[in-house]
């Protein structure tokens, strides 16, 4: 099967997709540069699965700050993988 | 959809969480745009780039505040009135004992005391209470709840005369792991089904630990939680 000819409904390729062990290795440490409560909030929500009222809750804040933190902690991650 | 408009949703559109019309409006849109399928391309390298890493603990800041929260909702819940007059009684107990001094025989009898008054008043006022057999450790337990006997024992057992044993602390941080778990975390998966603590007596327990005790019970959650598995590059070298 050629996957480089393959392409998603939203016009990606699944190669695009891959991350390789530099990146993500790159990754985990950003996260952990992450200012505390976007960190909380990344890890909360990749790995635990939470909803933004269900971290809310759990750091202390409203949810529009929750989902606030996750963007803002996503789009930093995102930065590095950019560089 | 402008890409502005399009950038600001594509996390939730990774994630499934936006309407189908919009989540047409977005596809209609990545199609025809390269910009934007590149910083949807990224979003899903870091989530499926952290999702593929093994979970890293979330720091010692993390824990470190992790217990004042937890005391924080417990303040601001709902409990029940005897478990509020035995933090009362219990904070006296403690006061009077830095007062006074007393030594650890005369501790007792008056931890003694107060737990024979104790429960004979709730007996008087009809809580309720229960023996609950034994559990895997094969122990005889007695374990109550909302003021029950066993919420006394264990009440007392944790104050400043004796230690709670390892297996209650044990106890107590897997309360809480069901506690969280009930709150719709998939943090407490691997204890599903550890039901035997209520919310409620959890926080009551845990209301009544030292700061050592305390601390070895978020030792213990800490490492169900996070298994030592991460250990991070200390540079990119």
């Amino acid at each position: 099967m050629n996957i480089e000819g393959m392409v998603f409904v939203d016009g990606t390729n699944p190669l695009d997709h891959m991350i390789s062990e530099e990146e993500r290795r790159g990754l985990c440490l950003a996260l952990n540069e992450l200012p505390e409560k976007q960190r909380y909030t990344v890890v909360l929500k990749v790995y635990h699965g939470l909803n933004y009222r269900e971290i809310a809750e759990i750091t202390g804040c409203s949810e529009g700050t929750a989902k606030a933190n996750f963007h803002f902690g996503v789009k930093k991650l995102r930065d590095i993988l950019r560089d | 959809m402008d890409c502005r408009e399009v950038q600001q949703q594509l996390i939730e559109f990774h994630e499934e969480q936006i309407g189908p019309t919009e989540s047409e409006e977005i596809r209609a849109h990545l199609r025809t745009c390269p910009g934007c399928r590149e910083e949807l391309r990224l979003i899903e390298k870091v989530i499926g780039g952290l999702k593929s890493q093994p979970l890293p603990d979330p720091g010692e800041a993390f824990w470190r505040d992790f217990p004042k929260r937890v005391r924080e909702a417990f303040y601001e819940g709902k409990r029940p009135m005897g478990i509020t007059i035995l933090v009362r009684i219990r904070e006296a107990v403690y006061a009077s004992r830095k007062w006074f001094s007393f030594s650890k025989p005369v501790g007792a009898a008056v931890s003694i005391a107060t737990i024979f008054l104790i429960v004979a008043g709730l007996l008087f006022f009809k809580m309720g209470w229960f023996w609950t057999g034994s559990r895997d450790r094969g122990e005889e337990t007695l374990e109550g709840y909302y003021g029950g006997i066993g919420t006394v024992v264990s009440f007392f057992t944790a104050g400043p005369f004796e230690s709670l044993s390892l297996y209650q602390l044990d106890d107590v941080s897997q309360g809480l792991l069901g506690w969280v778990d009930r709150m719709g975390s998939s943090m407490g998966e691997d204890l599903k089904g550890n039901g035997f603590i209520d919310g409620q007596d959890v926080f009551a327990q845990l209301e009544a630990l030292s700061s050592e005790e305390l601390d070895f019970v978020y030792e213990i959650l800490k490492t169900r939680y996070f298994k030592p598995t991460t250990s991070l590059p200390m540079s990119m070298g």
